[in-house]
């Protein structure tokens, strides 16, 4: 299956270096404290944020910090095929742990002791670059939420594949057996918090070139989602009648 | 049980002995622990030592369905456990397994997504059955490191295991067991080797292969998996202190080289390992089958060193194996001891006529006899007296060698007289001929007799008596002349009699 044609054009008709369309929405849910609808391309994500809050599981309780508790699920509908994947499942910890580890670096927990941040994470449709939809959606709501963090975490995934370097790839790409890379960035010091290599082997002379594709990518996706920021800001101060 | 915590005076120790360059065990920034590598007994096991670090590993191989949508693939699975023995941290309930999780997810997905083991060769029958391979990794002690240490250990079990023969006769999956045929090894495309480093001080000091306080001051990890081909296979970063480009990069490369160390020690190890092995199990069969031959007193004195005990112990629990095996797998020892057999008869009992089964046989055993003669442990007289006999000693050779084969005739009569079928049975009557055939008297004959039963009482008792009342009718039927008919032994016809 040829995944990039004679022309440079992939199998949904984008360039190799494009990103796949974004909409954000801030505000979704009215009983949380942020919430945020995430799209990229076909893959949506929904995330609700409460905290900073008092702490409810009383072990894991730290006297100078904050904790952030993270849920990661799957909708049964939003694969191709239904599936009941359970929050304990191996891969759904594995995802939350990570996810968590990565926010840990960028809230400033600090100024919250005993308290907890709960970031649940819906998958409302699975196409592709999930993780990197994930931890975009996150941000988002948090930033709703007024909880305050030290930068942005943007992300993106990318490929090689067909001898040419992918960016944001969708379910059949995923699926082609290239390696694929997920890349996590701070947009603002332009370093890497989370980084997953897998599902194939990459030369180490191509890594390079394959990792700066990713960083471009989440620093575009960082301006997208400053943007979709200011204009909802602008929309709440406007709705409250005060400029 | 809370988490251990190190106490802030320890952490301050260890982060500012960094800061001026120096690991608190006087490594260098880049230097990886002692790395120990011992074999099992068995093709598979391993135990790693990583500094403090010790990690055991064996491999299971079972028959299973493949999956529907890929019916010639096997499966090759990694599992790793840590337990309450390694470190005290470890609590019993999965939630607190977290950072473990990672490390366990990472070296099950990065075997079977970067293909370490080509899984189309573990195919018996496509559809219906496949070979199963599970790596058990057990974390024994906890310094530190243990993706690296449980990583190694894997490979190691992998490229030491030894799959059984499968041949398909008819539609049947037939597996042979390690006596009638050659163990092979797994194909193994490429060994991802795993290094992980340390993060501090905002990603500036990296140090490789931290070690357990280390661990816990550090304020990132990174953990990649690279082989000697220069390739990634896999590489986590979850969470810490960020890294700029440059500075993985810088990782990656630091990796190849370690990889390239590490790659080294492993293919020292191994080749040594297999070599014991295949050294090992070529005296053991030599043993054994000179231990059938004799009882115990003449098995003392003729053994190439003097014995304990305890060793005597294990030569009769050999023995007691060998012969147990023969109750269960009782078609597939004969034709073992027929081939170890034609090295102690006389070669010119009337094969001349047929001496081409005869010569494949032998040319076995003369390549046998040749690794022999290098080995300085074998100075057992008898073997060498049945090498290399001149024509003059013929005849005093040929009557010991008869009285022995004689003995081991009637050895097999008592351990696989039961449930013989027909054809069996001529053969056996065929071998027995030749016994009869000597000179000897029925006194001689009882005595020999007598000799081994008193060697396998201690085994069984009863079935021994129903044995020799059936021996008794056997030898009043009438014989046929003295022919071995060896043909029989690798007649395919035969051989598929016998392994139903």
């Amino acid at each position: 299956m040829e995944y990039v044609n004679q022309e440079g054009l992939r199998i949904d008709g984008r360039r190799v270096n494009e990103l796949r369309k974004i909409q954000c929405k801030l505000g979704v849910l009215k009983r949380a404290d942020g919430s945020a609808l995430f799209e990229q391309g076909f893959t949506r994500v929904l995330v609700a944020v409460y905290g900073p809050r008092e702490i409810t599981q009383r072990r894991k309780k730290l006297h100078d910090k904050a904790i952030i508790n993270v849920e990661y699920s799957v909708a049964t509908f939003s694969m191709t095929r239904r599936k009941k994947t359970s929050k304990r499942n191996k891969i759904s910890q594995e995802i939350a742990n990570s996810i968590r580890k990565s926010f840990e670096t960028v809230i400033q927990l600090e100024l919250f002791p005993s308290s907890q941040i709960d970031i649940f994470i819906q998958v409302l449709q699975a196409d592709g670059g999930i993780i990197p939809a994930c931890i975009n959606a996150s941000t988002l709501a948090l930033i709703d939420a007024g909880v305050p963090m030290t930068d942005y975490l943007c992300s993106c995934s990318c490929s090689f594949i067909d001898e040419e370097n992918l960016l944001d790839l969708n379910h059949l790409e995923e699926d082609s057996g290239g390696a694929i890379v997920t890349v996590t960035l701070l947009p603002e010091y332009n370093k890497i918090t989370l980084l997953r290599v897998y599902s194939a082997r990459i030369k180490m002379k191509n890594f390079e070139t394959i990792l700066k594709l990713g960083q471009n990518g989440c620093q575009r996706i960082a301006d997208l989602m400053k943007s979709a920021i200011k204009e909802h800001t602008i929309n709440q101060v406007n709705s409250r009648g005060i400029l | 049980m809370k988490r251990q915590q190190l106490s802030t005076n320890e952490q301050n120790f260890v982060g500012s002995s960094l800061i001026s360059g120096r690991r608190i065990d006087l490594r260098s920034l880049n230097e990886i622990r002692d790395l120990s590598i011992s074999f099992g007994s068995k093709y598979g096991q391993v135990m790693v030592k990583l500094g403090k670090t010790k990690v055991i590993s064996s491999i299971q191989a079972t028959v299973a369905q493949p999956f529907k949508d890929r019916p010639q693939e096997g499966f090759c699975r990694v599992r790793i456990s840590l337990s309450n023995v390694s470190t005290i941290d470890i609590e019993s309930n999965r939630k607190s397994q977290s950072d473990t999780l990672e490390i366990q997810r990472m070296i099950e997905d990065s075997y079977r997504e970067s293909r370490v083991v080509d899984l189309e060769s573990l195919c018996i029958i496509p559809d219906i059955w496949v070979w199963e391979i599970v790596c058990n990794v057990h974390v024994v002690d906890n310094d530190g490191n243990i993706s690296d240490a449980a990583n190694i250990a894997t490979i190691l079990s992998l490229s030491h295991f030894k799959l059984p023969q499968v041949t398909i006769k008819n539609g049947k999956a037939i597996i042979h067991t390690d006596e009638e045929k050659e163990l092979i090894p797994l194909s193994i495309y490429h060994l991802p080797i795993s290094v992980s480093f340390g993060l501090f001080e905002k990603g500036e000091i990296i140090i490789v292969d931290p070690c357990l306080i280390e661990e816990k001051t550090i304020e990132g990890r990174i953990i990649m998996m690279v082989n000697i081909h220069e390739e990634i296979c896999s590489i986590r970063k979850g969470g810490g202190t960020p890294l700029t480009l440059d500075q993985i990069l810088y990782c990656t490369k630091l990796a190849s080289e370690k990889a390239k160390e590490i790659s080294l020690i492993i293919d020292r190890e191994l080749e040594k390992d297999l070599k014991l092995k295949t050294k090992q199990e070529y005296d053991n069969r030599h043993l054994i089958s000179s231990i059938l031959m004799k009882d115990e007193q003449t098995i003392k004195s003729s053994l190439p060193f003097p014995i304990s005990n305890s060793l005597e112990e294990t030569i009769l629990d050999k023995i007691r194996n060998i012969q147990s095996l023969s109750w269960t797998n009782k078609n597939s020892t004969i034709e073992i001891e027929i081939s170890e057999l034609s090295k102690f008869t006389n070669l010119s009992l009337n094969l001349e006529q047929k001496k081409d089964t005869v010569q494949v046989i032998n040319q076995k055993n003369v390549d046998k006899s040749g690794d022999e003669d290098e080995n300085e442990n074998e100075n057992d007289d008898d073997f060498e007296a049945n090498n290399n006999y001149s024509d003059d000693e013929e005849d005093e050779n040929l009557n010991q060698r008869n009285e022995q084969f004689k003995e081991f005739i009637e050895i097999t009569n008592i351990l696989q007289n039961q449930n013989l079928s027909k054809k069996e049975l001529e053969l056996l009557n065929q071998l027995n001929s030749v016994s009869s055939s000597n000179n000897k008297t029925n006194n001689e004959k009882k005595e020999s007799q007598e000799i081994i039963l008193n060697n396998q009482k201690k085994i069984q008792n009863n079935e021994i008596e129903k044995i020799n009342s059936k021996k008794n009718l056997k030898k009043n039927e009438n014989h046929k002349p003295d022919e071995i008919d060896f043909s029989i032994a690798i007649n395919p016809q035969f051989q598929t009699l016998k392994k139903k």
